[in-house]
């Protein structure tokens, strides 16, 4: 069956969404048409003005609607000197949700990987050794997944500020809280044990 | 046709995400060459590392793309870092790029896990990497033979100048605007022979020839992982 232009073209451009094939686009579509008519007019505000004035952060590449994101432009951020890498923009507000981290952040919009065209100048590793450079800048914390391209892009950054002089650390790997050591696989524990603690 | 019922060891060589639950990996196994397979992510960790022996049983999907079975062994990471793992990424690019299709699979998969595993360990790396780019345009077919004229089949002379052109082979060199191999040095290169330093950088640049020509114009990206780290 063949539905009018405009309910195709709708259907077609929810599909952009990750997770929605044909099916769910076409159940989003009804709904947006049945009952949510207003919804539906604000939701295509919304996204005409977010893709408009959502840009990267001039400083940590995180997104923002200014050139400096809230979190750059606070002072007692830039005087903590730390700056923690992370690969995406969900991983900023993991971290600010534990609230254990008062520095700045870097996101590199992905990690290395040659064979999804993914190499150091798609990460804006320019703009990281210049935030490296910065003078209150002492400390690289290190936050991306430990996989093996995680693994692949903290150590070529790490090479990079080793010839900064910066000081460089990587985010510990364990345990998780309230887990059971029976239940935790076993290159997790090994790493829990290379990076025990004295008490 | 995949092995079925057949556990076998594989490394991925690539994976991307599909949908929101799950994985289709670009695997090298031992008696089935390249295979595109589906999995399913995991909840906590993701097994389907590249650079990880993994022992599998593979099932018919749908057309050219296989299911995991079964999962029975995933081994440490090989410990692979900077220079090492750049290089081990590029073999990884060559053989995704340039070998859809792997005749001798077994030999094959050995020589790969023999390179990725020196690399891991303390072996110079430009030898492994010259002996795999060899194994690998040998898979492909277009290997010469460096020891001998490809016209004519006369065997080249150790002071004699020699043109490898990456279709018409081993030649006589006639070109000045040419690169030119002695007979010596092609000699040397077949035999993987690296006593000589100088034998193994006119490898470098004979094997680079022959692979951005089979390329067709592609880029290497794990190339620019050296060429950006002397930038930076």
């Amino acid at each position: 069956m063949s539905f009018p232009v405009l309910l195709e073209d709708l259907i077609r451009s929810l599909k952009v969404l990750p997770g929605v094939g044909a099916k769910s686009a076409q159940r989003m579509a009804f709904a947006l048409l049945e009952g949510e008519r207003l919804g539906g007019k604000k939701l295509a505000s919304t996204l005409t003005n977010a893709i408009a004035g959502i840009k990267h952060c001039q400083s940590c590449r995180n997104y923002t609607d200014v050139e400096l994101c809230e979190l750059c432009s606070n002072p007692r951020r830039v005087l903590n000197g730390q700056i923690c890498v992370v690969a995406n923009p969900s991983d900023v507000a993991a971290i600010e949700q534990t609230g254990h981290f008062q520095g700045r952040y870097f996101v590199l919009m992905g990690l290395l990987s040659p064979l999804d065209g993914i190499g150091p100048e798609e990460l804006g590793l320019d703009k990281l050794k210049h935030l490296m450079q910065d003078d209150t800048s002492n400390e690289l914390i290190l936050a991306t997944n430990p996989t093996v391209e995680g693994e692949a892009t903290a150590h070529y950054i790490a090479e990079i500020a080793q010839t900064l002089g910066l000081k460089v650390s990587r985010i510990a790997q364990g345990v998780p809280v309230g887990g059971e050591l029976g239940m935790v696989d076993g290159k997790t524990l090994g790493h829990a044990f290379s990076g025990r603690k004295i008490l | 046709m995949a092995e079925q019922n057949v556990f076998q060891m594989a490394f991925v060589l690539h994976v991307k995400p599909f949908r929101e639950s799950s994985l289709i990996c670009d695997l090298l196994t031992q008696f089935d060459g390249r295979v595109s397979v589906m999995a399913y992510k995991q909840k906590f960790t993701n097994p389907y590392q590249v650079f990880t022996p993994l022992v599998v049983k593979l099932k018919p999907g749908q057309g050219d793309l296989y299911f995991i079975d079964k999962l029975d062994h995933v081994g440490n990471t090989l410990p692979l870092k900077t220079s090492r793992l750049y290089s081990a990424y590029y073999v990884n690019e060559l053989i995704v790029k340039l070998l859809s299709r792997i005749n001798d699979s077994e030999y094959f998969f050995e020589r790969y896990t023999q390179t990725i595993n020196d690399l891991a360990g303390t072996s110079d790396i430009e030898p492994c990497l010259r002996q795999f780019e060899m194994t690998l345009l040998d898979e492909m077919g277009v290997w010469p033979d460096l020891t001998s004229e490809t016209e004519n089949g006369h065997g080249v002379q150790d002071e004699a100048t020699y043109h490898v052109n990456p279709e018409l082979g081993v030649m006589p060199a006639w070109d000045k605007h040419v690169k030119a191999y002695t007979g010596r040095t092609l000699k040397a290169i077949q035999g993987a022979d690296w006593h000589d330093k100088t034998t193994l950088q006119t490898a470098k640049l004979l094997l680079r020839e022959l692979i951005n020509f089979h390329l067709g114009g592609q880029i290497l990206k794990s190339r620019q992982f050296f060429k950006s780290m002397n930038k930076y």
